[in-house]
């Protein structure tokens, strides 16, 4: 019985303790935004930083709760194309990586024009972009798929080749096959150099989308701020603006806590 | 069949930016199945360059190697070699069961065969407790023994060991030298073992084989008269003391030399 009693107890102060590690981590970035906004306060109400330029912070959060709709129906599009453009540029960089770290000549060929690619600036592409794919959604995935693709493909691919050149040693000795030493070592050894790249990635294709929204689009976040923009309704531009960050945070966040699954052990993670 | 590894006249010599470095040079050495040799010498000499070759790391310059009458890479593809390598090199993603489990999934043994063999050689070095642990949170020495395990897992022919407990403090290192002759003694392996420490080269081998440096080779060699398993009596007998003597002699030489040589 006794043991029982004990176990619930790890069990619960395990849970507890994990919360209580959970609020260390984020507590000094809560503290942080509360001063910031409190001085943003004081700045606007106290020491009279005129609207046009920077809204209260109150007047934004009142704009918010007055005008939900059209908020969450445009933070919803930005949302959707996001996610799609991300999912779509990891899953063809991961491709391209295998492909490029099993055959030398493409790798040594393609190297120099995947750094161009990561050096592309959104502004550049989106307008050909969506001269391509039309002023809906589909062009705005494609700008985010194409912002996610080059980071993650050439860290993944650098990540493929970062293995400990004694492990490969070891493989060696035993004999391993090289799609053993693929699956077994170097995809293994890629995942934290793959994962940094996807937090990069994850706030790049929502910056991508409002970007390429502000060219050309009938919805979104960026579409939004445009239109706000127009009538100098600064709070309302505010309000996306927040919404944006907001997006951003989620795809952060989400990849954040797939990391802590997927690598534990590695020494970005987390308390050790 | 009776000599397990065999190197005649190996030379290695690496291409630096500084001009051609010949590491070994002239270097024989044989050592008989079930024979365990230890091989000791200046720090730089050689040893882990030695090991290298005999395992297909490092393609000989000239020379002949042959491992249990075979080329070393077709010796390497029967998986007839262990190595132990120098760090422990422990996949830091798997747990003390994974690593160890990993030359059996390689040689695609099955799941079933595979996970009580390396449960039990786990056991054998003392770290039943510790399965589920990963490699950092084990303290530098158990890393080392699951390095061990991991080698001896598929129970190879020929295990290469390389200074695999120069990180151990003294009384640790007793306590594996004792646990690493019980192994031997029970199994059909042949030993070839790298250390700086003359003492445990004495306490553990048939025999011991000095190395001086540039370029690497054997200079003396040594053999140890006690049968197994060694008492402490043996151990602190006058012959060991001569013995370990004649060895550490030869050694100050040899980086005395090799010193001289540098400078
Ligand atoms: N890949 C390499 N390229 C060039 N030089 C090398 C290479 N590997 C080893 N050497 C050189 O060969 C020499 C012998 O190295 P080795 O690692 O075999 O020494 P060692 O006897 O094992 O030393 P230690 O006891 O310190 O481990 C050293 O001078 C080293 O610089
Ligand atoms: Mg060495």
């Amino acid at each position: 019985m006794t043991t029982t009693v004990v176990g619930e107890r790890g069990a619960l102060s395990a849970k507890i303790s994990k919360a209580r590690k959970f609020f260390h981590s984020v507590w000094p970035a809560i503290i942080i935004a509360i001063i910031v906004i409190a001085l943003w306060y004081v700045a606007s109400n106290v020491w009279g930083l005129p609207k046009y330029i920077l809204p209260s912070p109150d007047l934004i959060l009142q704009e918010a709760i007055d005008n939900p709709n059209s908020l969450i129906r445009n933070g919803w599009v930005t949302f959707v194309e996001a996610a799609a453009g991300f999912s779509i540029g990891v899953v063809a960089a991961v491709f391209v990586a295998l492909v490029l770290d099993s055959w030398r000549f493409l790798e040594k060929g393609t190297s120099p024009y995947l750094v161009i690619g990561l050096n592309i600036p959104i502004v550049a592409i989106a307008p050909a972009v969506i001269i391509w794919f039309g002023f809906g959604m589909a062009s705005k995935v494609v700008v985010a798929a194409v912002l996610t693709f080059f980071p993650v493909a050439i860290y993944t691919l650098k990540g493929l080749k970062a293995a400990d050149r004694r492990e490969v040693d070891l493989f060696r000795v035993l004999s391993a096959s090289r799609f053993q030493e693929l699956i077994k070592l170097r995809m293994p050894s890629s995942l934290p150099f793959f994962f940094a790249a996807l937090r990069v990635a994850s706030a790049a294709s929502v910056l991508a989308a409002v970007v390429a929204e502000f060219i050309q689009a009938n919805a979104g976040i960026g579409y939004l701020i445009l239109t706000a923009a127009y009538t100098n309704d600064t709070p309302r531009i505010w309000a996306a603006v927040a919404v944006s960050a907001g997006i951003a945070l989620v795809f952060y966040g989400i990849v954040t806590l797939v990391e802590r699954r997927v690598i534990p052990w590695h020494s970005s993670v987390g308390d050790r | 069949m009776n000599v397990a590894v065999e190197v005649r006249k190996l030379e290695i010599t690496f291409g630096s930016a500084a001009g051609p470095l010949t590491v070994l040079d002239d270097f024989d050495l044989t050592v008989k199945r079930n024979e365990f040799v230890s091989l000791i010498g200046p720090s730089g000499c050689g040893k882990t360059t030695v090991l290298r070759c005999i395992a297909d790391l490092l393609e000989p310059t000239s020379g002949q190697l042959l491992v249990n009458d075979l080329d070393p890479k077709a010796a390497v593809k029967q998986r007839q070699i262990g190595y132990v390598f120098q760090s422990a090199t422990l996949l830091e993603w798997r747990n003390v069961l994974k690593n160890v489990l990993l030359p059996l999934e390689l040689a695609g043994v099955r799941r079933k065969v595979a996970i009580p063999r390396a449960q039990a050689m786990i056991e054998r070095v003392g770290l039943t407790g510790f399965m589920k642990h990963y490699p950092r949170q084990l303290s530098g020495g158990m890393q080392q023994r699951v390095a061990i395990a991991r080698a001896m897992v598929m129970e190879p022919d020929i295990i290469l060991m390389d200074e695999p407990f120069a990180a151990l403090d003294e009384i640790t290192r007793d306590d594996m030298n004792q646990w690493l002759t019980e192994v031997f003694m029970s199994t059909e392996s042949t030993v070839l073992f790298v250390t700086h420490n003359i003492r445990e080269a004495i306490q553990l081998s048939d025999r011991v084989a000095v190395m001086a440096a540039r370029p690497g080779r054997i200079v003396e060699e040594y053999t140890v008269p006690f049968p197994r398993p060694r008492t402490a009596e043996q151990l602190f007998s006058e012959e060991f003391n001569v013995l370990r003597q004649q060895a550490e002699q030869a050694l100050y030489q040899a980086a005395h030399a090799m010193r001289k040589a540098a400078s």
